[in-house]
């Protein structure tokens, strides 16, 4: 019996350094501790005819056996496992191959650059509110200091739904709004859009989205205007970026201004992007008037006031080159997969 | 409006270049939107038509003898249109004129036309020294009848073209402010420049204009809502004047073209003054008077246009003894219009209510240039200065004026307005000084009084300032917003509601996350949808709110849904790309409230629903999945037992319900819901026209629907050329939390779970959500959670039944489950599903 075991062992030893595979190494395994018809246990169903005396003795050496026989084979197990990694390592693999694009989604553009803007006004304090794109005449143009039949009206050209009800023009019908809303102080951007009934080419839309900046607190003046607008444009456009104000006209500000950015293009000089003025004209700003005020039910002695409103699709069309703004509405899979 | 600079240079003593001009304007608020340069050649020199000969060996030219002062010319001219005694620009040899223009290419491009240079020259044996110069070959702006360039008879013989006609500097295209009625005038502009530039400033100062005889024609006003002032009088003696060429070439260069004397003058006293002016043929007038008054009934005018123009009751008129002469400050009748023949004329110079002419000049669809300006509510006192200046233009062309008649209101008391000083800086956040402020309005004329509260006299033609911010304005903008600082200043910090944003901003992240691109359309559609979207033969949203002056038929009303854009998006997608196509869009859609009276205003949820029609946010998207293949590969359509029958993608599959796509579009709707705190949701079919009527569900809460979903409509898929396996869906954002919920944490399991799967067939009309359902709801002990994720429907189950494969997640709380308590549970759902849907156990594992 214990030469049986003993060859057993050594057998197994030999094989499993023969072993090539895992597979291999599972039928040996199989094959000798297999608990039916394994040979080490047909080898150990002779115990029962041992005289009890010698049982000990041989379970003892029976243990050691198969403790042998279980060594080669995890040794071998080893062995095939390590020659596994060797194998792997010995592959080479083409990074050169065309990368494989990832199933992800996007924001549009134009939200990309709303969000830019919404966390510069957020960083200043600034809450963002959102209104409705159907309004009164009472909100878009007389809460707005533009009187019925005043030429002012023709500045935007308005889409009516019904009598005294249009699209709104602009987002600044929710400064009123606003103001009725929350007292004062307040400071809220306003984004959206906004109608105006204009035919479409490649720099007007009859659509577009807007922001509306709107902050009203005791002692804001121009200046506050003009520092907020200029850092607002350096974090949209660069460090570098200059900014201009001129003079302008909107009944709902006085003073009121034009803002203009200094053209990132030419730095200045002139060129293309900037029909040679150096400057791109970014929105219109100004001092909350006073009727506007009044209207939110704000005392225009107490409180003043700016406001500021820029076109999102300008700014995308400055910052991303884009020079036609239908391609925004398009939805063309080459357009938005380029600021996907 | 066009400024010619050498015009604005008869008010204004500067030597500033047109860009420094255009510069101050832009600074001052009067934006320069283009400086088109005048080219001046040299050698062009005024010269008289001394006499003109036909060519002897050509039919077609003539030849002419030119006085170019001091010098006659033989010049050989191909002209029709010169006769003796005409004077006419002369480019001598050496001058480089311009090539003729195409017709129609005009002004700015002018410049850049090629140029020739003049030579001695020999036509057909005849020599020429010469050319007589068309408005084309000297570059000159604007419109002009066709052939030479003839001069008025003033001109002086021999002296340079450009001296003599007072002209040759750059034209300016201003962008005058709505307010600033002031500045729709040569005079207007002027003044701002030489504010600007601090320059002299002289305008025109005419004398009263008068004469003895009196007016043959009254004025009267019957509405003075129509008319505040009517100011006529009578010139007489006009006939056969030719405009003088400075004249012709202003008008033309501010982009009005000459026609006759007294056109001109009309036409260039509006510009130069501001002052519209009408002039009448005194012959044409009936009855001796003319009268401001609304239309009447059933009355009618052919205007200058020549068009017959049927007026509805109260359109503000002139009128005549006999009717209606002229659309009151809008546009003059045709019958009493003034011509070159014309002898005496009539000079009406009014005053309007702004209201009434825009409204008419709206209604009628005439913006004329009269128009433009009457309704901006002129000052009473223009009425004089432009006929003032109208008299002496004419008078020096030998008129003799009548006296003048006068009807209506006078000028007031100049308006005066309180100005605070310290108000002004606090207001610009500036510390500019009193006497600064003072000088700077006194430039435009502003009379300031005081020394730190003032009282200020505004100048009539001032009428936009009014109250102390419009000073304030005017103040900074006469110092000039460069002087103003940059300052920065913290806002208070406050409790607004932002929640609309917030919600839109997490749930687009969530749906790009998911592999959704997102779309911006246009709200407004038309016809171009609806049919598109009918060609499936299906009923497009019959509510909408439709524009009441669209643009066109492709834009005529709000969208109802965001649907129909992402499919016509969808479509082009899938025809470039293929499958795999995910896109979304949030934007605000809209109804006609009469069609949905139950829809509460609600402008914190964004809905809004006060204005007559319903407006509220939506989120929308569609995905078009792979087609899969008829036979599919096995196991491909899930993991149960259901798929083994070969039928995978169940979505092709004739008799199931197992539509996995569908199912995984529910999946990322819920994670998006669940990610908003929604967590008890269920699904119900519903049907809706554009779903696949077997394929389409909501989405709901206890209280509320939060979503819509289903299987694109085939007919709308085919009608798009889409897929099949086309799956839409929206978020009613309006039922759905705006905010994140702040997740609580669960203690973890302690001890491990079992899974067992069992398989139940049931009757083939029974959802599977029943099932599920009901187990959920049972309280059966140590069910931690259970899912139907499979279906099998054939012989094996014998006809009208159908297998649900089921799995469940088992556990306790407080300590390992035994095999045998995982058996009990499992005989816990099997027979409550045999008592409630008579189920029967399949298999279970
Ligand atoms: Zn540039």
């Amino acid at each position: 019996m214990d030469d049986k075991l003993a060859a057993l062992a050594a057998e197994v030893e030999a094989r499993a350094q023969q072993v090539r595979d895992e597979r291999e190494l599972d039928e040996l395994r199989t094959s000798v501790l297999g608990r039916k018809g394994g040979r080490l246990s047909q080898v150990l169903a002779g115990l029962g005819k041992l005289p009890k005396e010698e049982r000990a003795e041989f379970g003892r050496r029976a243990n050691e056996a198969k403790a042998r026989i279980e060594a080669s084979l995890e040794h071998a197990r080893r062995r095939l496992a390590d020659a596994a990694v060797e194998q792997s390592l010995a592959r080479r693999y083409d990074v050169t191959f065309d990368a494989l694009p990832p199933h992800r989604g996007s924001l549009h553009i134009l939200r990309q650059t709303l969000e830019d803007v919404a966390s510069f006004f957020r960083s200043r304090g600034f809450a963002i509110v959102m209104g409705p794109e159907v309004e009164t005449e009472y909100y878009n143009f007389e809460a707005m200091n533009i009187p019925a039949d005043h030429p002012a009206r023709d500045a935007m050209d308005t889409f009516y739904v019904g009598p005294r009800t249009l699209l709104r023009t602009h987002t600044s019908p929710m400064q009123v709004r606003s103001m009725l809303a929350y007292p004062p102080p307040i400071a809220i951007l306003v984004p959206g859009k906004v109608y105006r009934r204009d035919a479409l080419d490649a720099r007007h839309a009859f659509v577009f989205h807007q922001f509306e900046g709107l902050q009203v607190d005791r002692g804001v003046t121009f200046a506050h205007l003009k520092g907020f607008v200029t850092d607002l444009c350096r974090a949209l456009y660069g460090e570098d970026r200059r900014t201009r104000f001129r003079p302008s006209y909107f009944q709902f500000t006085e003073p009121s201004a034009e803002v203009d950015v200094s053209c990132a293009v030419c730095e200045g000089r002139g060129c293309r992007t900037c029909g040679g003025a150096g400057w791109l004209e970014m929105g219109g700003a100004g001092m909350v008037h006073p009727h506007v005020l009044r209207a939110g039910g704000y005392d225009p002695e107490t409180y003043t006031g700016w406001a500021f409103g820029l076109g999102i699709e300008r700014i995308a069309m400055v910052r991303n080159g884009i020079d036609d703004i239908r391609l925004f509405t398009e939805n063309d899979p080459a357009f938005v997969e380029q600021f996907a | 409006m066009r400024l010619p600079v050498s015009w604005l240079r008869d008010f204004v003593a500067t030597d500033a270049t047109a860009e420094t001009i255009a510069d101050v304007l832009t600074q001052r608020g009067l934006a320069v939107d283009a400086i088109h340069p005048q080219p001046t050649p040299e050698r062009i020199v005024v010269g008289k038509v001394e006499s003109l000969a036909r060519h002897p060996q050509a039919d077609r030219l003539l030849v002419a003898a030119v006085d170019v002062g001091g010098e006659r010319l033989q010049i050989v001219t191909g002209a029709t249109n010169v006769a003796e005694g005409n004077k006419v620009p002369i480019a001598l040899p050496g001058a480089v004129v311009f090539e003729r223009a195409a017709s129609g290419a005009r002004d700015g491009a002018a410049a850049r036309r090629p140029t020739r240079q003049i030579a001695p020259t020999v036509l057909r044996g005849v020599e020429s020294r010469g050319m007589m110069c068309s408005p084309d070959e000297l570059a000159l702006p604007g419109d002009y009848d066709d052939g030479i360039f003839i001069m008025d008879d003033e001109a002086p013989v021999g002296a340079p073209f450009w001296q003599a006609a007072r002209f040759g500097d750059a034209v300016l295209e201003v962008d005058v402010p709505s307010n600033r009625a002031d500045c729709l005038s040569v005079i207007g502009v002027a003044r701002e420049v030489a504010a600007g530039l601090q320059a002299p400033f002289s305008p025109p100062t005419p004398g009263p204009g008068t004469g003895d005889r009196p007016c043959p024609v009254r004025v009267e006003i019957e509405d003075p809502d129509i008319c505040r002032r009517l100011l006529g009088q009578c010139f007489f003696g006009l006939a056969g004047r030719r405009s003088p060429t400075w004249m012709v070439l202003r008008l033309a260069a501010a982009g009005m073209r000459s026609l006759n004397f007294a056109v001109d003058v009309s036409n260039f006293v509006q510009l130069e003054t501001g002052q519209p002016l009408h002039f009448y043929d005194l012959a044409a007038l009936r009855g001796g008077a003319i009268v401001a008054r609304a239309a009447r009934e059933g009355e009618t005018v052919v205007t200058l246009d020549g068009v017959e123009r049927r007026l509805d009751p109260g359109t503000p008129v002139i009128a005549d003894g006999a009717g209606p002469v002229g659309l009151a400050g809008i546009m003059g009748g045709a019958a009493s219009g003034v011509t070159a023949t014309t002898r005496d004329i009539f000079v009406e110079s009014p005053n309007f209510v702004g209201p009434r002419i825009r409204r008419a000049s709206l209604a009628l669809g005439l913006r004329t240039e009269g128009a433009l300006r009457h309704e901006k509510d002129l000052p009473l006192e223009l009425p004089e200065v432009g006929r003032r200046r109208a008299a002496q233009l004419l008078m020096a062309a030998g008129a003799v004026p009548s006296q003048v008649v006068d009807a209506g209101e006078r000028p007031g008391p100049q308006r005066r307005v309180q100005l605070r000083a310290r108000r002004v800086n606090a207001v610009l956040g500036t510390s500019y000084a009193v006497t600064q402020m003072k000088d700077t309005l006194r430039a435009l004329a502003f009379e300031p009084a005081g020394e730190d509260d003032l009282e200020v006299g505004v100048p009539y033609w001032r009428r936009d300032v009014r109250e102390e911010v419009d000073l304030i304005e005017e103040i900074a903008r006469g110092i000039g917003y460069d002087t103003i600082p940059e300052a920065r200043i913290v806002a208070q910090p406050q409790r607004i509601d932002e929640s609309l944003y917030d919600q839109e901003s997490i749930l687009v992240r969530a749906f790009a996350a998911l592999g959704y691109h997102e779309i911006v359309s246009l709200p407004l559609q038309g016809s171009k949808t609806v049919a598109a979207w009918e060609r499936s033969g299906l009923p497009f949203w019959p509510s909408r709110v439709e524009i009441v002056n669209p643009l066109s038929e492709d834009h005529r009303f709000l969208r109802p849904s965001l649907l129909p854009a992402l499919l016509a998006t969808a479509a082009t997608w899938y025809g470039r790309r293929g499958d795999g196509v995910r896109l979304f869009e949030v934007g605000h859609i809209f109804r006609r409230l009469d069609d949905a009276p139950q829809v509460e205003h609600r402008p914190e949820a964004g809905v809004f629903a006060d204005n007559g029609v319903v407006e509220w946010p939506s989120l929308a998207g569609m995905c078009v999945v792979e087609e899969e293949p008829q036979n599919g590969a096995p196991g491909a359509g899930g993991a149960g037992d259901g798929t083994a029958d070969g039928a995978a993608g169940a979505n092709t599959r004739s008799d199931g319900s197992f539509d996995r796509r569908l199912l995984e579009l529910k999946g990322e709707l819920e994670s998006v819901l669940h990610d908003m705190g929604l967590t008890e949701l269920s699904a119900q079919p519903r049907e809706r026209t554009y779903f696949h009527p077997g394929a389409s569900g909501n989405i709901k809460t206890a209280s509320a629907t939060v979503a819509k979903f289903g299987r694109l409509h085939p007919r709308l898929a085919r009608a798009f050329e889409l897929p099949e396996t086309t799956y839409a869906f929206s978020l009613l954002l309006e039922n759905i939390p705006r905010h994140k919920p702040v997740k609580r944490f669960v203690p973890l399991p302690r001890f491990p779970a079992t899974r067992r799967d069992i398989a139940v067939v049931v009757d083939e009309s029974l959802p599977a959500g029943s099932l599920t359902d009901t187990i959920r709801h049972a309280g059966i002990p140590h069910l931690e959670s259970v899912r139907a994720f499979d279906e099998y429907r054939g012989p094996q189950v014998g006809s009208g039944k159908k297998s649900i494969a089921l799995t469940m997640v088992l556990r306790r709380a407080d300590g390992t489950l035994t095999d045998e308590e995982a058996n009990a549970t499992v005989r816990a759902v099997v027979t409550l599903l045999q008592e409630r849907f008579a189920a029967a156990l399949r298999e279970a594992t």
